[in-house]
Protein backbone atom coordinates (compact mmCIF):
# COMPACT_ATOMS: atom_id res chain seq x y z
CA UNK A 1 0.00 0.00 0.00
CA UNK A 2 1.07 3.37 -1.12
CA UNK A 3 2.07 5.92 1.75
CA UNK A 4 0.29 8.84 0.83
CA UNK A 5 -3.13 6.62 0.30
CA UNK A 6 -2.53 4.97 3.81
CA UNK A 7 -2.25 8.07 5.20
CA UNK A 8 -5.46 9.22 3.70
CA UNK A 9 -6.67 6.44 4.40
CA UNK A 10 -6.03 6.59 8.40
CA UNK A 11 -6.96 10.05 8.28
CA UNK A 12 -10.80 9.01 7.03
CA UNK A 13 -10.50 6.27 9.67
CA UNK A 14 -9.38 8.52 12.25
CA UNK A 15 -12.29 10.71 11.41
CA UNK A 16 -15.19 7.86 11.25
CA UNK A 17 -13.63 6.28 14.53
CA UNK A 18 -14.77 9.54 16.19
CA UNK A 19 -14.76 8.43 19.81
CA UNK A 20 -11.33 6.42 19.54
CA UNK A 21 -9.85 9.61 17.94
CA UNK A 22 -11.60 11.97 20.73
CA UNK A 23 -10.65 9.88 23.25
CA UNK A 24 -6.56 9.37 22.79
CA UNK A 25 -6.88 13.41 22.17
CA UNK A 26 -8.28 13.71 25.59
CA UNK A 27 -6.00 11.53 27.06
CA UNK A 28 -2.85 13.24 25.26
CA UNK A 29 -4.04 16.91 26.17
CA UNK A 30 -4.66 15.74 29.80
CA UNK A 31 -0.92 14.39 29.35
CA UNK A 32 0.50 17.68 28.60
CA UNK A 33 -1.52 19.87 30.48
CA UNK A 34 -0.78 17.96 33.61
CA UNK A 35 2.87 18.24 33.01
CA UNK A 36 2.75 21.71 31.58
CA UNK A 37 0.86 23.05 34.95
CA UNK A 38 2.72 21.44 37.43
CA UNK A 39 5.97 20.34 36.28
CA UNK A 40 6.49 23.00 33.88
CA UNK A 41 5.37 25.81 36.67
CA UNK A 42 8.14 23.63 39.31
CA UNK A 43 10.83 24.16 36.58
CA UNK A 44 10.17 27.90 35.79
CA UNK A 45 10.17 28.03 39.57
CA UNK A 46 13.28 26.51 40.05
CA UNK A 47 14.71 28.43 37.15
CA UNK A 48 14.00 31.45 39.16
CA UNK A 49 15.54 30.17 42.44
CA UNK A 50 18.72 29.20 40.27
CA UNK A 51 18.99 32.33 38.90
CA UNK A 52 18.70 34.05 42.38
CA UNK A 53 21.36 31.62 43.77
CA UNK A 54 23.82 33.07 40.82
CA UNK A 55 23.37 36.58 42.00
CA UNK A 56 26.20 37.93 43.55
CA UNK A 57 25.03 37.97 46.87
CA UNK A 58 24.77 34.51 47.47
CA UNK A 59 28.23 33.45 46.03
CA UNK A 60 30.28 36.19 47.26
CA UNK A 61 32.88 35.99 49.95
CA UNK A 62 34.26 38.82 52.36
CA UNK A 63 37.46 38.39 54.22
CA UNK A 64 38.23 41.33 56.36
CA UNK A 65 41.67 42.44 58.25
CA UNK A 66 39.85 42.46 61.45
CA UNK A 67 43.50 43.78 63.50
CA UNK A 68 45.36 45.20 60.78
CA UNK A 69 47.55 42.71 60.57
CA UNK A 70 48.33 44.61 56.65
CA UNK A 71 48.43 40.79 55.24
CA UNK A 72 45.79 41.40 52.70
CA UNK A 73 48.63 42.33 50.01
CA UNK A 74 48.01 42.51 46.36
CA UNK A 75 50.21 39.50 45.84
CA UNK A 76 47.90 37.70 48.22
CA UNK A 77 44.65 39.21 46.22
CA UNK A 78 46.59 37.98 42.75
CA UNK A 79 46.87 34.66 44.21
CA UNK A 80 43.13 34.48 45.40
CA UNK A 81 42.26 35.63 41.66
CA UNK A 82 44.09 32.83 40.36
CA UNK A 83 41.89 30.24 42.50
CA UNK A 84 39.98 28.39 39.10
CA UNK A 85 36.74 28.71 41.19
CA UNK A 86 37.34 32.43 41.71
CA UNK A 87 35.24 34.99 38.89
CA UNK A 88 37.17 37.83 40.52
CA UNK A 89 38.90 39.04 44.06
CA UNK A 90 39.37 42.87 44.67
CA UNK A 91 40.34 44.62 47.89
CA UNK A 92 39.90 47.52 49.45
CA UNK A 93 41.26 49.73 52.15
CA UNK A 94 38.85 51.13 54.78
CA UNK A 95 36.91 54.45 54.14
CA UNK A 96 38.19 57.29 55.09
CA UNK A 97 36.14 60.89 55.03
CA UNK A 98 37.34 63.35 51.81
CA UNK A 99 36.13 66.73 50.97
CA UNK A 100 36.15 68.99 47.72
CA UNK A 101 39.66 70.69 47.86
CA UNK A 102 38.69 73.62 46.81
CA UNK A 103 35.67 74.27 49.16
CA UNK A 104 37.89 72.59 52.19
CA UNK A 105 36.70 71.55 55.30
CA UNK A 106 33.19 73.20 55.14
CA UNK A 107 32.26 71.02 52.40
CA UNK A 108 30.53 67.66 52.23
CA UNK A 109 32.50 64.55 53.05
CA UNK A 110 32.46 61.64 50.87
CA UNK A 111 33.28 58.17 51.69
CA UNK A 112 36.68 57.58 50.31
CA UNK A 113 38.33 54.16 49.19
CA UNK A 114 41.69 53.14 47.32
CA UNK A 115 41.09 49.82 45.56
CA UNK A 116 43.87 47.11 45.99
CA UNK A 117 44.13 44.86 42.62
CA UNK A 118 42.52 45.41 39.52
CA UNK A 119 40.26 48.32 39.22
CA UNK A 120 38.07 47.25 36.75
CA UNK A 121 37.22 44.13 39.39
CA UNK A 122 35.94 46.58 41.38
CA UNK A 123 33.93 49.59 39.61
CA UNK A 124 32.80 50.31 35.38
CA UNK A 125 34.00 53.29 34.03
CA UNK A 126 31.65 55.97 32.83
CA UNK A 127 33.27 59.09 32.06
CA UNK A 128 36.49 59.93 31.84
CA UNK A 129 39.59 57.87 32.09
CA UNK A 130 40.88 54.90 34.08
CA UNK A 131 42.88 56.96 37.70
CA UNK A 132 46.72 56.35 37.60
CA UNK A 133 48.01 55.23 41.30
CA UNK A 134 46.97 57.86 43.82
CA UNK A 135 44.25 59.36 41.05
CA UNK A 136 40.30 58.49 42.08
CA UNK A 137 37.12 58.48 40.16
CA UNK A 138 33.80 59.87 41.51
CA UNK A 139 30.43 58.35 41.49
CA UNK A 140 27.87 60.03 40.33
CA UNK A 141 26.42 60.85 44.13
CA UNK A 142 29.88 62.10 45.15
CA UNK A 143 29.89 64.36 42.57
CA UNK A 144 26.70 65.72 43.58
CA UNK A 145 27.98 65.73 47.14
CA UNK A 146 31.16 67.16 46.30
CA UNK A 147 29.50 70.10 44.60
CA UNK A 148 31.28 69.35 40.90
CA UNK A 149 29.70 70.24 38.26
CA UNK A 150 31.75 67.16 35.98
CA UNK A 151 33.60 64.43 37.52
CA UNK A 152 37.09 66.91 37.49
CA UNK A 153 38.70 68.15 40.11
CA UNK A 154 40.25 66.92 43.56
CA UNK A 155 39.52 65.91 46.96
CA UNK A 156 41.33 65.98 50.25
CA UNK A 157 41.66 63.48 53.41
CA UNK A 158 39.47 65.49 55.96
CA UNK A 159 41.46 64.89 58.53
CA UNK A 160 44.73 65.53 56.64
CA UNK A 161 43.67 69.44 55.31
CA UNK A 162 45.49 70.56 53.84
CA UNK A 163 47.54 68.69 52.74
CA UNK A 164 47.97 66.76 49.14
CA UNK A 165 44.83 66.26 47.30
CA UNK A 166 43.72 63.17 45.04
CA UNK A 167 42.56 64.24 42.03
CA UNK A 168 39.39 62.94 40.65
CA UNK A 169 39.54 62.21 36.55
CA UNK A 170 36.61 60.78 35.74
CA UNK A 171 33.31 59.54 37.16
CA UNK A 172 32.06 55.21 37.91
CA UNK A 173 29.66 52.35 39.05
CA UNK A 174 30.47 50.28 41.11
CA UNK A 175 30.26 46.62 40.23
CA UNK A 176 28.29 43.80 42.22
CA UNK A 177 29.12 42.92 45.14
CA UNK A 178 30.73 46.37 45.61
CA UNK A 179 27.53 48.45 45.37
CA UNK A 180 28.70 50.28 48.43
CA UNK A 181 31.29 52.13 46.59
CA UNK A 182 28.48 54.18 45.10
CA UNK A 183 28.05 56.34 47.92
CA UNK A 184 31.78 57.85 47.59
CA UNK A 185 35.57 58.18 46.09
CA UNK A 186 37.42 55.40 44.72
CA UNK A 187 41.12 56.01 43.90
CA UNK A 188 43.70 53.11 42.45
CA UNK A 189 45.61 52.60 45.54
CA UNK A 190 49.74 53.24 45.53
CA UNK A 191 52.19 50.67 45.20
CA UNK A 192 52.17 48.58 48.11
CA UNK A 193 49.09 49.70 49.46
CA UNK A 194 47.63 46.69 51.72
CA UNK A 195 43.68 46.26 51.61
CA UNK A 196 41.80 46.42 54.99
CA UNK A 197 38.45 43.43 53.19
CA UNK A 198 39.02 41.47 50.48
CA UNK A 199 35.28 40.70 48.25
CA UNK A 200 35.32 37.62 46.39
CA UNK A 201 33.11 36.16 43.67
CA UNK A 202 32.83 32.23 42.80
CA UNK A 203 31.85 31.12 39.53
CA UNK A 204 29.02 29.76 41.09
CA UNK A 205 27.27 29.57 44.59
CA UNK A 206 27.90 25.83 44.97
CA UNK A 207 31.82 26.92 44.93
CA UNK A 208 31.36 29.22 47.67
CA UNK A 209 32.40 26.31 50.57
CA UNK A 210 35.02 25.29 48.69
CA UNK A 211 36.14 29.04 48.08
CA UNK A 212 35.71 30.15 51.83
CA UNK A 213 38.00 27.26 52.85
CA UNK A 214 40.82 27.93 50.20
CA UNK A 215 40.92 31.34 51.04
CA UNK A 216 41.57 30.33 54.74
CA UNK A 217 44.03 27.97 54.03
CA UNK A 218 45.65 30.56 51.88
CA UNK A 219 45.43 33.50 53.97
CA UNK A 220 47.21 31.10 56.99
CA UNK A 221 46.59 33.03 59.75
CA UNK A 222 47.58 31.14 63.56
CA UNK A 223 44.90 33.19 64.96
CA UNK A 224 42.04 32.80 63.49
CA UNK A 225 40.56 36.37 65.72
CA UNK A 226 43.30 37.90 62.64
CA UNK A 227 40.38 37.37 60.21
CA UNK A 228 36.74 37.68 59.66
CA UNK A 229 34.69 35.89 56.86
CA UNK A 230 31.14 36.45 56.02
CA UNK A 231 30.05 33.92 53.62
CA UNK A 232 26.48 33.32 53.12
CA UNK A 233 27.48 29.32 51.92
CA UNK A 234 25.05 27.48 54.50
CA UNK A 235 22.43 29.79 52.35
CA UNK A 236 23.57 28.17 49.22
CA UNK A 237 24.20 24.62 50.34
CA UNK A 238 20.60 24.46 51.89
CA UNK A 239 19.39 25.88 48.63
CA UNK A 240 21.02 23.28 46.07
CA UNK A 241 19.52 20.47 48.45
CA UNK A 242 16.13 21.85 47.62
CA UNK A 243 16.91 22.08 44.29
CA UNK A 244 17.62 18.62 44.25
CA UNK A 245 15.05 17.32 46.20
CA UNK A 246 12.58 19.25 43.33
CA UNK A 247 14.45 17.98 40.21
CA UNK A 248 13.87 14.17 41.73
CA UNK A 249 10.24 15.06 42.21
CA UNK A 250 9.78 16.59 38.68
CA UNK A 251 11.07 13.85 37.09
CA UNK A 252 8.98 11.51 39.34
CA UNK A 253 5.87 13.17 38.47
CA UNK A 254 7.09 13.56 34.60
CA UNK A 255 7.23 9.45 34.37
CA UNK A 256 4.27 8.86 36.18
CA UNK A 257 2.08 10.89 33.73
CA UNK A 258 3.94 9.68 30.89
CA UNK A 259 3.34 6.11 32.03
CA UNK A 260 -0.71 6.09 33.18
CA UNK A 261 -0.67 7.81 29.77
CA UNK A 262 0.65 5.32 27.84
CA UNK A 263 -1.59 2.22 29.61
CA UNK A 264 -4.68 4.85 28.94
CA UNK A 265 -3.66 5.13 25.44
CA UNK A 266 -3.21 1.44 25.12
CA UNK A 267 -6.56 0.23 26.91
CA UNK A 268 -8.21 3.12 24.54
CA UNK A 269 -6.98 2.09 21.40
CA UNK A 270 -7.26 -1.80 21.96
CA UNK A 271 -11.08 -1.30 22.75
CA UNK A 272 -11.01 0.40 19.45
CA UNK A 273 -9.86 -2.48 17.84
CA UNK A 274 -12.29 -4.66 19.54
CA UNK A 275 -15.13 -2.61 18.79
CA UNK A 276 -13.92 -2.47 14.69
CA UNK A 277 -12.78 -6.04 14.80
CA UNK A 278 -14.71 -6.92 11.40
CA UNK A 279 -13.20 -3.71 9.47
CA UNK A 280 -9.84 -4.85 10.24
CA UNK A 281 -10.86 -8.75 9.01
CA UNK A 282 -12.19 -7.17 6.13
CA UNK A 283 -9.27 -4.92 5.17
CA UNK A 284 -7.21 -8.09 5.56
CA UNK A 285 -9.32 -10.35 4.12
CA UNK A 286 -8.92 -7.71 0.83
CA UNK A 287 -5.21 -7.86 0.81
CA UNK A 288 -4.09 -5.42 3.17
CA UNK A 289 -0.72 -6.26 4.66
CA UNK A 290 0.34 -6.74 8.45
CA UNK A 291 1.95 -3.69 8.74
CA UNK A 292 -0.25 -1.40 6.72
CA UNK A 293 -3.22 -2.41 9.57
CA UNK A 294 -0.37 -1.73 12.46
CA UNK A 295 0.28 1.50 10.53
CA UNK A 296 -2.95 2.53 9.95
CA UNK A 297 -3.88 2.16 13.68
CA UNK A 298 -0.50 3.53 14.52
CA UNK A 299 -1.39 7.01 12.44
CA UNK A 300 -4.97 7.09 13.78
CA UNK A 301 -3.96 7.01 17.45
CA UNK A 302 -1.13 9.47 16.39
CA UNK A 303 -3.66 11.84 14.61
CA UNK A 304 -5.81 12.30 18.01
CA UNK A 305 -2.23 11.98 19.75
CA UNK A 306 -1.41 15.67 17.92
CA UNK A 307 -4.98 16.98 18.45
CA UNK A 308 -4.36 16.24 21.91
CA UNK A 309 -1.07 17.79 22.15
CA UNK A 310 -1.87 21.09 20.30
CA UNK A 311 -5.00 20.92 22.85
CA UNK A 312 -2.81 20.94 26.00
CA UNK A 313 -0.22 22.27 25.66
CA UNK A 314 -3.42 25.66 24.59
CA UNK A 315 -4.82 24.96 28.01
CA UNK A 316 -1.53 24.55 30.28
CA UNK A 317 -0.25 27.62 28.29
CA UNK A 318 -3.21 29.71 28.67
CA UNK A 319 -3.42 29.06 32.59
CA UNK A 320 0.46 29.89 33.06
CA UNK A 321 0.35 33.39 31.77
CA UNK A 322 -2.72 33.74 33.27
CA UNK A 323 -0.67 32.71 36.67
CA UNK A 324 2.03 34.98 35.39
CA UNK A 325 4.35 31.84 35.23
CA UNK A 326 6.46 31.63 31.96
CA UNK A 327 7.81 27.73 32.06
CA UNK A 328 11.00 27.24 29.40
CA UNK A 329 9.17 26.97 25.83
CA UNK A 330 11.79 24.06 25.69
CA UNK A 331 10.23 21.88 28.36
CA UNK A 332 6.71 22.70 26.33
CA UNK A 333 8.35 21.49 23.08
CA UNK A 334 9.84 18.41 24.69
CA UNK A 335 6.07 17.60 26.12
CA UNK A 336 4.69 17.76 23.32
CA UNK A 337 7.38 15.78 21.59
CA UNK A 338 7.27 12.63 24.42
CA UNK A 339 3.47 12.70 24.58
CA UNK A 340 3.14 12.14 20.98
CA UNK A 341 5.95 9.49 20.92
CA UNK A 342 4.45 7.44 23.88
CA UNK A 343 0.84 7.18 22.14
CA UNK A 344 2.99 6.02 19.01
CA UNK A 345 4.79 3.80 21.17
CA UNK A 346 1.63 2.66 23.46
CA UNK A 347 -0.78 2.19 20.35
CA UNK A 348 1.77 -0.13 18.51
CA UNK A 349 1.17 -3.15 21.04
CA UNK A 350 -2.39 -3.17 20.78
CA UNK A 351 -2.17 -2.20 16.55
CA UNK A 352 0.00 -5.39 16.37
CA UNK A 353 -2.35 -7.24 18.39
CA UNK A 354 -5.09 -7.05 16.07
CA UNK A 355 -3.21 -7.30 12.70
CA UNK A 356 -2.53 -10.63 14.19
CA UNK A 357 -5.93 -11.36 14.50
CA UNK A 358 -7.62 -14.48 12.07
CA UNK A 359 -9.65 -12.77 9.76
CA UNK A 360 -11.59 -15.88 8.66
CA UNK A 361 -12.65 -16.00 12.23
CA UNK A 362 -13.83 -12.29 12.36
CA UNK A 363 -15.22 -12.77 8.79
CA UNK A 364 -17.73 -16.06 10.20
CA UNK A 365 -18.84 -13.86 13.23
CA UNK A 366 -20.91 -11.18 12.14
CA UNK B 1 6.15 -20.95 -12.86
CA UNK B 2 5.37 -23.91 -15.22
CA UNK B 3 3.85 -22.60 -18.56
CA UNK B 4 0.21 -23.83 -18.87
CA UNK B 5 -0.13 -24.70 -15.45
CA UNK B 6 -3.55 -23.76 -14.12
CA UNK B 7 -3.73 -20.57 -12.78
CA UNK B 8 -5.12 -21.82 -9.66
CA UNK B 9 -4.92 -25.76 -8.49
CA UNK B 10 -5.33 -27.64 -4.52
CA UNK B 11 -3.14 -31.00 -3.78
CA UNK B 12 -4.28 -33.81 -1.78
CA UNK B 13 -5.87 -30.80 0.45
CA UNK B 14 -6.62 -31.89 3.81
CA UNK B 15 -8.16 -29.48 7.01
CA UNK B 16 -9.10 -29.83 10.72
CA UNK B 17 -9.98 -26.64 12.16
CA UNK B 18 -7.72 -27.72 15.40
CA UNK B 19 -5.90 -30.93 15.93
CA UNK B 20 -8.24 -33.58 16.53
CA UNK B 21 -10.99 -31.85 15.05
CA UNK B 22 -13.08 -33.28 12.11
CA UNK B 23 -11.01 -33.59 9.15
CA UNK B 24 -12.38 -31.86 6.17
CA UNK B 25 -11.67 -33.15 2.03
CA UNK B 26 -9.82 -36.24 2.24
CA UNK B 27 -7.06 -35.62 -0.07
CA UNK B 28 -8.87 -33.47 -2.38
CA UNK B 29 -7.24 -32.73 -6.15
CA UNK B 30 -8.69 -29.60 -7.99
CA UNK B 31 -7.23 -27.99 -11.20
CA UNK B 32 -9.74 -24.90 -11.98
CA UNK B 33 -9.83 -24.10 -15.47
CA UNK B 34 -9.61 -20.20 -16.44
CA UNK B 35 -12.94 -18.97 -18.35
CA UNK B 36 -14.57 -21.20 -16.28
CA UNK B 37 -17.36 -20.86 -13.40
CA UNK B 38 -16.70 -23.90 -11.14
CA UNK B 39 -19.01 -24.29 -7.97
CA UNK B 40 -18.19 -25.57 -4.98
CA UNK B 41 -21.61 -27.47 -3.43
CA UNK B 42 -22.43 -29.79 -1.25
CA UNK B 43 -24.28 -30.48 2.27
CA UNK B 44 -24.06 -27.44 4.86
CA UNK B 45 -20.89 -27.99 7.24
CA UNK B 46 -18.90 -29.77 4.33
CA UNK B 47 -16.57 -26.96 4.18
CA UNK B 48 -17.78 -25.20 1.22
CA UNK B 49 -16.60 -21.66 2.79
CA UNK B 50 -13.60 -23.38 4.25
CA UNK B 51 -11.69 -24.27 0.81
CA UNK B 52 -12.89 -21.34 -0.26
CA UNK B 53 -11.15 -19.21 2.36
CA UNK B 54 -7.86 -21.66 2.03
CA UNK B 55 -7.51 -20.91 -1.67
CA UNK B 56 -7.86 -17.38 -0.40
CA UNK B 57 -4.64 -17.92 1.43
CA UNK B 58 -6.28 -16.99 4.60
CA UNK B 59 -6.21 -20.48 5.67
CA UNK B 60 -3.54 -23.27 6.12
CA UNK B 61 -3.93 -26.31 4.54
CA UNK B 62 -3.12 -29.19 7.12
CA UNK B 63 -2.07 -31.37 4.81
CA UNK B 64 -1.45 -30.82 0.99
CA UNK B 65 -0.79 -27.69 -1.42
CA UNK B 66 -2.46 -24.88 -2.81
CA UNK B 67 -0.78 -23.60 -6.16
CA UNK B 68 -1.13 -20.50 -8.31
CA UNK B 69 0.47 -20.98 -11.42
CA UNK B 70 2.02 -24.24 -10.90
CA UNK B 71 4.11 -22.27 -7.54
CA UNK B 72 3.13 -23.62 -4.62
CA UNK B 73 1.73 -20.46 -1.99
CA UNK B 74 0.08 -22.05 1.00
CA UNK B 75 3.47 -22.14 2.67
CA UNK B 76 4.83 -18.28 1.79
CA UNK B 77 4.95 -15.90 4.55
CA UNK B 78 1.72 -13.82 5.44
CA UNK B 79 3.07 -10.68 3.66
CA UNK B 80 2.95 -12.38 0.68
CA UNK B 81 -0.17 -14.20 1.07
CA UNK B 82 -1.60 -10.54 1.68
CA UNK B 83 0.64 -9.44 -1.42
CA UNK B 84 -1.28 -12.67 -3.62
CA UNK B 85 -4.82 -11.71 -1.61
CA UNK B 86 -4.92 -7.97 -3.15
CA UNK B 87 -3.23 -8.59 -6.50
CA UNK B 88 -4.13 -11.75 -7.90
CA UNK B 89 -7.53 -12.89 -6.06
CA UNK B 90 -10.72 -11.19 -6.06
CA UNK B 91 -13.43 -12.43 -2.76
CA UNK B 92 -16.95 -12.18 -2.31
CA UNK B 93 -18.41 -12.49 0.40
CA UNK B 94 -22.11 -13.89 1.36
CA UNK B 95 -23.01 -10.61 2.54
CA UNK B 96 -21.43 -7.97 0.60
CA UNK B 97 -19.13 -6.93 3.73
CA UNK B 98 -18.62 -3.25 2.62
CA UNK B 99 -17.06 -0.75 4.51
CA UNK B 100 -20.13 1.67 6.26
CA UNK B 101 -17.96 4.53 6.19
CA UNK B 102 -16.76 4.71 2.28
CA UNK B 103 -18.58 5.66 -0.15
CA UNK B 104 -19.91 2.81 -2.79
CA UNK B 105 -17.11 3.82 -5.29
CA UNK B 106 -14.35 3.98 -2.53
CA UNK B 107 -15.92 0.15 -1.86
CA UNK B 108 -14.78 -0.82 -4.54
CA UNK B 109 -11.54 1.05 -4.59
CA UNK B 110 -10.27 -0.60 -1.75
CA UNK B 111 -8.79 -3.52 -2.35
CA UNK B 112 -6.97 -2.09 -5.39
CA UNK B 113 -5.77 0.40 -2.62
CA UNK B 114 -3.82 -2.49 -0.91
CA UNK B 115 -1.95 -4.25 -3.73
CA UNK B 116 -0.58 -0.71 -4.39
CA UNK B 117 -2.57 1.65 -6.83
CA UNK B 118 -3.19 5.18 -6.47
CA UNK B 119 -6.86 6.19 -5.38
CA UNK B 120 -6.97 8.24 -8.30
CA UNK B 121 -6.02 6.43 -11.62
CA UNK B 122 -8.75 3.76 -9.92
CA UNK B 123 -11.61 6.06 -10.18
CA UNK B 124 -12.76 6.24 -13.53
CA UNK B 125 -12.54 2.23 -14.07
CA UNK B 126 -14.67 1.34 -10.34
CA UNK B 127 -17.28 4.30 -12.26
CA UNK B 128 -17.36 2.26 -15.25
CA UNK B 129 -17.53 -1.06 -13.64
CA UNK B 130 -20.47 0.37 -11.39
CA UNK B 131 -21.75 1.46 -14.91
CA UNK B 132 -21.94 -1.70 -16.31
CA UNK B 133 -23.11 -3.74 -13.32
CA UNK B 134 -25.98 -0.87 -13.35
CA UNK B 135 -25.46 0.66 -10.38
CA UNK B 136 -23.51 3.50 -11.51
CA UNK B 137 -25.98 6.37 -10.55
CA UNK B 138 -25.36 5.07 -6.31
CA UNK B 139 -21.42 5.74 -7.38
CA UNK B 140 -21.30 8.28 -4.14
CA UNK B 141 -24.08 6.64 -1.98
CA UNK B 142 -22.89 4.99 1.48
CA UNK B 143 -23.48 1.06 1.72
CA UNK B 144 -26.35 2.34 4.18
CA UNK B 145 -28.29 3.33 1.21
CA UNK B 146 -28.45 0.62 -1.23
CA UNK B 147 -30.37 -2.93 -1.35
CA UNK B 148 -28.85 -5.76 -0.83
CA UNK B 149 -28.67 -7.18 -4.36
CA UNK B 150 -26.89 -3.82 -4.88
CA UNK B 151 -24.72 -4.30 -2.45
CA UNK B 152 -23.50 -7.33 -3.94
CA UNK B 153 -23.79 -5.74 -7.39
CA UNK B 154 -20.78 -3.72 -5.65
CA UNK B 155 -18.81 -6.28 -3.98
CA UNK B 156 -18.55 -8.11 -7.41
CA UNK B 157 -17.45 -4.91 -8.88
CA UNK B 158 -15.07 -4.68 -6.00
CA UNK B 159 -13.61 -8.16 -6.70
CA UNK B 160 -13.56 -7.55 -10.03
CA UNK B 161 -12.10 -3.61 -10.38
CA UNK B 162 -8.16 -5.04 -10.42
CA UNK B 163 -9.07 -7.70 -13.01
CA UNK B 164 -7.47 -10.66 -10.70
CA UNK B 165 -7.08 -14.11 -12.76
CA UNK B 166 -9.19 -15.86 -9.92
CA UNK B 167 -12.16 -14.57 -8.35
CA UNK B 168 -13.83 -16.31 -5.21
CA UNK B 169 -17.53 -15.98 -3.96
CA UNK B 170 -18.83 -17.09 -1.58
CA UNK B 171 -22.61 -17.88 -1.34
CA UNK B 172 -22.83 -14.71 -3.30
CA UNK B 173 -26.49 -15.07 -4.36
CA UNK B 174 -27.44 -16.97 -1.04
CA UNK B 175 -29.50 -13.52 0.25
CA UNK B 176 -31.17 -12.70 -3.18
CA UNK B 177 -34.09 -12.75 -4.92
CA UNK B 178 -34.60 -14.43 -8.34
CA UNK B 179 -33.85 -11.47 -10.55
CA UNK B 180 -30.70 -10.07 -8.47
CA UNK B 181 -29.32 -13.96 -8.66
CA UNK B 182 -29.95 -14.04 -12.55
CA UNK B 183 -27.46 -10.22 -12.27
CA UNK B 184 -24.88 -11.50 -10.28
CA UNK B 185 -24.77 -14.29 -11.83
CA UNK B 186 -24.58 -12.64 -15.49
CA UNK B 187 -22.02 -10.67 -14.03
CA UNK B 188 -19.77 -13.52 -12.75
CA UNK B 189 -20.42 -15.79 -16.29
CA UNK B 190 -19.45 -12.01 -18.08
CA UNK B 191 -15.99 -12.31 -16.26
CA UNK B 192 -15.34 -15.88 -16.89
CA UNK B 193 -15.92 -15.41 -20.64
CA UNK B 194 -13.07 -12.58 -20.08
CA UNK B 195 -10.86 -15.23 -19.05
CA UNK B 196 -11.31 -15.20 -15.19
CA UNK B 197 -11.49 -17.93 -13.15
CA UNK B 198 -14.45 -18.00 -11.07
CA UNK B 199 -15.06 -20.17 -8.29
CA UNK B 200 -18.47 -19.81 -6.32
CA UNK B 201 -19.37 -22.11 -3.29
CA UNK B 202 -23.60 -22.36 -3.25
CA UNK B 203 -26.31 -24.75 -2.84
CA UNK B 204 -28.34 -22.67 -4.47
CA UNK B 205 -29.58 -24.58 -7.97
CA UNK B 206 -30.01 -21.65 -10.47
CA UNK B 207 -25.96 -21.20 -9.53
CA UNK B 208 -25.42 -25.03 -10.23
CA UNK B 209 -27.07 -25.50 -13.09
CA UNK B 210 -25.36 -22.37 -14.78
CA UNK B 211 -22.15 -23.20 -13.98
CA UNK B 212 -19.42 -25.12 -16.11
CA UNK B 213 -18.40 -27.07 -13.20
CA UNK B 214 -19.01 -29.07 -10.29
CA UNK B 215 -17.14 -29.72 -7.27
CA UNK B 216 -18.82 -32.27 -4.46
CA UNK B 217 -17.59 -31.99 -1.36
N1 LIG C 1 -13.31 -21.68 13.62
C1 LIG C 1 -13.78 -22.94 13.57
N2 LIG C 1 -13.36 -23.85 14.47
C2 LIG C 1 -13.80 -25.11 14.42
N3 LIG C 1 -14.65 -25.58 13.52
C3 LIG C 1 -15.11 -24.71 12.59
C4 LIG C 1 -14.70 -23.36 12.56
N4 LIG C 1 -15.32 -22.76 11.53
C5 LIG C 1 -16.08 -23.70 10.93
N5 LIG C 1 -15.96 -24.85 11.56
C6 LIG C 1 -16.58 -26.12 11.16
O1 LIG C 1 -16.03 -26.54 9.92
C7 LIG C 1 -17.00 -27.13 9.11
C8 LIG C 1 -17.04 -26.50 7.76
O2 LIG C 1 -17.55 -25.20 7.85
P1 LIG C 1 -17.87 -24.30 6.59
O3 LIG C 1 -18.31 -22.98 7.03
O4 LIG C 1 -16.72 -24.39 5.67
O5 LIG C 1 -19.08 -25.10 5.96
P2 LIG C 1 -19.97 -24.72 4.70
O6 LIG C 1 -19.85 -25.87 3.78
O7 LIG C 1 -19.58 -23.40 4.19
O8 LIG C 1 -21.41 -24.65 5.33
P3 LIG C 1 -22.66 -23.71 4.90
O9 LIG C 1 -23.22 -24.29 3.68
O10 LIG C 1 -23.58 -23.82 6.05
O11 LIG C 1 -22.11 -22.34 4.70
C9 LIG C 1 -18.32 -27.03 9.89
O12 LIG C 1 -18.58 -28.27 10.51
C10 LIG C 1 -18.06 -25.97 10.89
O13 LIG C 1 -18.79 -26.20 12.07
MG1 LIG D 1 -20.46 -21.48 4.07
Amino acid sequence: MRWRELLSEAWRSARSALVATVMVAIVVSAMCATTGLTVGRAIAAQSQIEARLEEAGSRSLTVTDARGGGFLTSSIIDQINAFSIVERAVGVTAAFDSVNTAIGLGGTGVPTWFVVGDMADAITLTWGRWPEPGEALASAEAVQALGLEVPVGSVVQATHHPGPGIPIVGSFTAREPLTHLNAGVVGRAPQGTVAHRVDVLADSSSNAVLLTSATVHLLNRADPQDLSIDAPTSLAQIETEVLGDLADFNQGLVVLVLVAGAVLVSVVTFADTLVRRSELGRRRALGAQRWAVVSLLVIRSAIGGLVGVALGTVIASAVNVMAGVHPDPAFTVATGVMALAVTVVASCIPATVAAHQDPVQVLRTP
Amino acid sequence: MSKGAAPLAVRDLCFAYRKGAEELFGGLSVDFTPGTVTALTGPSGCGKSTLLYILGLMLTPTAGEVLVEGARVDNLPDAERSWIRGSRLGFIFQDAALDPTRSIVDSVIEPALYAGAWRRDMLAPARALLEELGVGERVDHKPGQISGGQAQRVAIARALLTSPPVILADEPTGNLDASNTTVVLDALHHAARRGHLVVIATHDPAVLERSDAVVEL
